[in-house]
């Protein structure tokens, strides 16, 4: 293999074939070294400029900082009534939920056997999805 | 001719006419990248339209750590090996040789002697029947001139893989060639 290796890199530096071998890889590399033939439509390159300048853009970094700063603030703002209005939270209505356990098993199976079907039966006929 | 920095800041900044000087600058290479995994026309230029949204949307992270042109390769290579997985398609093994001897038997005319072109053309046929990642490679050195640093940049491949690779497409090659040369002697 030592033996091909520098068959291939004699050919490469371009040196002349004297044997069958050097032969077939001199072959081999011009072969190689042609471009394919593929090509894109003429205009390609305006229409995926225009495509791509009349895009949407993203958040700048100044936006993320002012909406991060909002949510924060909301938050901050909550917490503050909260322990001012000495706010205790209750499960009110929901305790009777408490000696349901069967059913919150149930719906969680319910809702992860429909994730599930989701992923497997429809994504898999249709990848776009 | 624009340098690749400026063009980049300039693109950076929204210039349409910066980003479709880079679209005409590397949509050879994008096209090469992708053709070689992909053979439908109607993907490849989808693909490639990607593979350029992209750049625009990313080209503000570009830090010029490589060239521009194997950045803009790296994207082009994993948009096109996404779609082949979409597509569930092998690219990963390395077809044995009664893959090869199936091309050499069912498309090649060994009654006639074949000119230079034709032998070409039968060559072609060998290499274009080599897995996705091969191909790849093959043309990433061949054609676009990468060192091994670079196409190990484009795929996330080790330098010796890529050149493990590169060995091995052209000694397969090169035996068939042999061989049917060798055929064509005898008749």
């Amino acid at each position: 293999m030592k033996n091909e290796d520098e068959l291939q890199n004699r050919i490469v530096s371009g040196a002349q074939a004297s044997n069958a071998d050097e032969s077939a890889y001199e072959l081999v590399f011009k072969v190689l070294a042609t471009p394919p033939k593929s090509s894109l439509p003429e205009g390609f390159a305006d229409r995926v400029t225009l495509m791509a300048t009349s895009r949407k853009p993203g958040l700048l970094k100044s936006e993320n900082f002012w909406l991060i700063s909002g949510v924060s603030l909301f938050l901050l703002t909550g917490l503050i009534v909260v322990v001012v209005s000495g706010f205790k939270p209750s499960f009110g209505v929901l305790r009777f939920l408490q000696h349901n356990t069967g059913l919150f098993l149930f719906a969680g199976a319910l809702i992860l056997s429909g994730l599930f079907a989701e992923r497997k039966l429809l994504r898999s006929t249709h990848p776009t999805v | 001719m624009t340098d690749d920095r400026v063009l980049a800041t300039l693109v950076a900044g929204g210039d349409p006419q910066a980003f479709k000087q880079l679209i005409q600058r590397h949509e050879r290479l994008v096209s090469h990248m992708v053709s070689r995994l992909i053979d439908n026309q109607e993907d490849l230029e989808e693909i490639c339209q990607d593979v350029f949204l992209k750049v625009y949307e990313r080209i503000s992270d570009f830090g010029f750590q490589s060239k521009l042109s194997t950045w803009i390769a790296t994207i082009a290579w994993r948009h096109a090996i996404n779609h082949k997985r979409r597509q569930k398609m092998s690219m990963s093994e390395f077809p044995d040789d009664e893959d090869f001897n199936k091309v050499v038997a069912s498309d090649i005319n060994v009654e006639n002697e074949l000119s230079e072109t034709q032998l070409e053309s039968v060559v072609q046929q060998l290499a274009d029947q080599l897995p996705a990642h091969y191909r790849g490679v093959l043309m990433m050195y061949h054609v676009e001139s990468m060192n091994y640093q670079e196409i190990g940049e484009v795929t996330g491949m080790p330098e010796g893989t890529v050149k493990n690779y590169l060995f091995r497409a052209r000694h397969l090659l090169k035996e068939k060639v042999k061989t049917y040369l060798g055929k064509e002697q005898v008749l």
